[in-house]
């Protein structure tokens, strides 16, 4: 590894500065699981790291006004043992349980890895399918940005150099709304998505018909995804197991995998039309277990 | 390593033995046979009080003879006794995916003398995992001469959660080419369990694979062609 | 680059003089002599490098050394007692097998001393989740399992077959 300047700031408006007056050239470091070993692989070399760890009051989760607030510097381990978020959303609770291992979950952020946007991700596929915002700050101010505004392409996101992702703000889910998050995992316990699957549906409680739906995809192209055309399907039909199977074909379609050592781009193009069904057939469930 | 390291470990000392139990016999004025060994010495078996322990024995044959011993041990020397298992797996294929969960395990072992029950147990559990690992989990990507698996983040080994119901059967009689009239153990439970594996994947859905590791993918191919789809 | 750093490490301090981009593990093993705590993977799987720091369990190989400054740390070498004393974690995988290599071990016998100070009655589901971090060859985790338990009986004052 290469040696580097190192701030240890100890406030949002000190590690503002200091991105601003470093850029391109800094690195933020929060949990360091992802960046420590891109730096090991001289993958990334920064002439300056700043690491967050000494920053207060950006790791609280926080109910306000119907959204749930996450403050970026949250553990994964912290996020899923969180009683609030177990209470309120339990399926993104249950997705942070999926990641990697306790050992990772306790020092990965959940800001840190929306940050690194690695397609592989769990947490971005339930964020997504949950209709999650991120805010960003800056010395010029802050902005929200939809999540599904934030990914553009592989390790890429709208992140200016002097910006800083702060908190993940989720909308609580309306009533006689399901929700299920899939993680597809063929080989072993602890391995990267084969295909990750999240999916909500919204149910009118008088006549059965899905009201509103959503569907992400995680590992299945260079950012995580929504399902949009698969929504269509879903949004406003009764819903019956063949509606559901061929949402999963038109999902599918919007999928654009690599072939690694987790399948080969058509295993996994076939798999998230299997698990796209799955997904929906929980959601389902749970929404009509919500109605009655 | 149990029999041809132990054979030759156990007939060294069985020399060395013999040398211990000379040199006591020549200072305690004694013939050899009346010499055993006991607890880091060598005693007069009719009369233990007279005693010599093994430093003793060293001092008293230093500059005369050294104490020492070697042996080689040929397997061919003895008679042919190799170790029998046999594993029967119970495994569940999910249709739509090719995924296959282990859902029982059991294997069998022919073994002689058991010399180091945690030992001999542990090998056998050991050598299974290995085995799942090579058979449904591992495979080193070459393409092109470059390595394409670089980590065990890519090259996946199996983890405590990956661990099949597994019972163990010891079939045992005290008859064995290794010391004690014990057997090897190391080697058998690695060696047939992907077999077991591919042939209960053959049983569950007619899918036959010949090459490991057996993915969920091959599972899924396999399926999809005895439907008349490919992909 | 280097920086001053001080760490409390089984309960004694130590102040070293470090490269920035040291890593804990090598600060650890080269800086402090502490070898115990191995590197299998260095990319944070196999759990060979697992140490304690403030409580928790973190991989050392991902960890820079100056992130550990003013922090606690816990190693293999801290988890018996001064006058060498065995814990029951160090002691049950004795017992029962637990190890057969060592190479696993220390990162093993500090996950689950973690484990049990989190949880100390863990279900067989507990351990496995817990435990999922730390990779080992030789044993296939039977025994690693019955070894956690016993432990954790141990330290309940229960008897244990």
């Amino acid at each position: 590894m290469n040696p580097f300047n190192y701030h240890t700031p100890e406030t949002q408006e000190e590690a503002l500065t200091l991105l601003h007056e470093h850029g391109d050239s800094a690195k933020l470091m929060a949990g360091g699981t992802a960046l420590v070993i891109m730096m090991k692989q001289r993958l990334v070399l920064p002439e300056t790291l700043i690491s967050l760890h000494r920053l207060r009051g950006l790791a609280e989760v926080q109910e306000v006004d119907g959204t749930l607030h996450l403050g970026a510097l949250l553990t994964h381990r912290a996020a899923e043992t969180s009683p609030l978020l177990r209470a309120r959303l339990p399926v993104l609770a249950e997705t942070y349980r999926q990641v990697a291992t306790v050992r990772i979950r306790n020092v990965a952020t959940v800001g840190g890895a929306l940050a690194h946007a690695d397609p592989n991700q769990d947490p971005p596929v339930t964020l997504l399918a949950l209709d999650a915002q991120v805010q960003l700050a800056s010395v010029s101010g802050s902005r929200d940005v939809p999540l599904t505004d934030f990914f553009t392409d592989y390790y890429e996101t709208v992140l200016r150099p002097d910006e800083l992702l702060t908190a993940i703000r989720i909308p609580l889910p309306q009533p006689h709304t399901g929700s299920a998050h899939v993680k597809f995992l063929p080989r072993t316990a602890d391995d990267y998505a084969t295909v990750g699957v999240a999916a909500t549906i919204r149910l009118d409680p008088a006549t059965g018909t899905c009201q509103d739906c959503r569907i992400a995809l995680g590992s299945v192209g260079s950012t995580p995804l929504r399902a949009l055309q698969a929504e269509g399907v879903v949004r406003g039909q009764r819903l019956t197991p063949e509606l559901l199977r061929e949402a999963g074909a038109v999902a599918q379609q919007q999928t654009d995998p690599i072939s690694d050592t987790r399948g080969s781009a058509d295993y996994k193009r076939a798999m998230a039309g299997v698990f796209v069904r799955r997904a929906l057939e929980q959601a389902w469930q749970q929404a009509l277990a919500a109605t009655s | 390593m149990t029999h041809v390291a132990g054979q030759a470990t156990y007939q060294a000392a069985l020399a060395l033995q013999q040398q211990l139990c000379e040199v006591a016999a020549t200072v305690l004025g004694c013939p050899t046979t009346a010499v055993t060994l006991d607890n880091g010495a060598c005693v007069v078996h009719s009369a233990p009080t007279q005693r010599l322990t093994f430093a003793e024995i060293a001092a008293a044959a230093a500059g005369q003879c050294p104490l020492r011993a070697q042996k080689l041990y040929r397997v061919s020397q003895s008679p042919h006794m190799s170790p029998f298992t046999a594993q029967v797996v119970e495994v569940e294929v999910d249709p739509d995916t090719g995924q296959v969960t282990l859902l029982d395990v059991v294997t069998a072992h022919d073994v002689g003398t058991i010399i180091n029950p945690l030992g001999h147990q542990g090998q056998i559990e050991g050598g299974l995992m290995q085995g799942i690992g090579y058979g449904l989990l591992e495979e080193m990507r070459v393409d092109e001469g470059r390595i394409g698996t670089l980590s065990l983040g890519e090259y996946k080994l199996p983890n405590i959660k990956d661990i099949p119901p597994l019972r163990t059967v010891l079939v045992q009689e005290e008859v064995g080419p290794a010391p004690f009239q014990g057997k090897a153990i190391g080697e058998s439970s690695i060696t047939p369990i992907a077999a077991a594996i591919a042939n209960a994947v053959y049983d569950a859905v007619g899918v036959r694979l010949y090459d490991l590791p057996i993915t969920a993918e091959k599972i899924y191919q396999g399926l999809q062609s005895r439907e008349g789809k490919t992909t | 680059m280097t920086r001053t750093i001080t760490l409390r490490v089984n309960g004694k301090e130590h102040t070293v003089e470090v490269p920035v981009q040291r890593l804990l593990i090598d600060c650890l093993r080269y800086d402090l002599g502490l070898t115990g705590t191995k590197e299998g993977c260095s990319v944070g799987v196999c759990g060979a490098c697992t140490v304690l720091m403030d409580g928790q369990m973190i991989s050392s190989c991902l960890t820079l050394a100056i992130l550990a400054d003013g922090a606690e740390l816990r190693t293999v070498e801290g988890l018996a007692q001064e006058d060498g004393t065995l814990s029951p974690v160090q002691q049950a995988f004795i017992d029962h097998g637990g190890f057969q290599c060592g190479i696993c071990t220390p990162g093993m016998v500090t996950a689950a001393t973690a484990l049990l100070e989190a949880n100390p009655q863990p279900t067989e589901d507990d351990i496995k989740e817990w435990m999922m971090g730390n990779l080992c060859r030789c044993t296939g985790y039977y025994k690693i399992i019955v070894s956690i338990q016993a432990a954790a009986a141990h330290q309940r004052g229960e008897a244990v077959s």
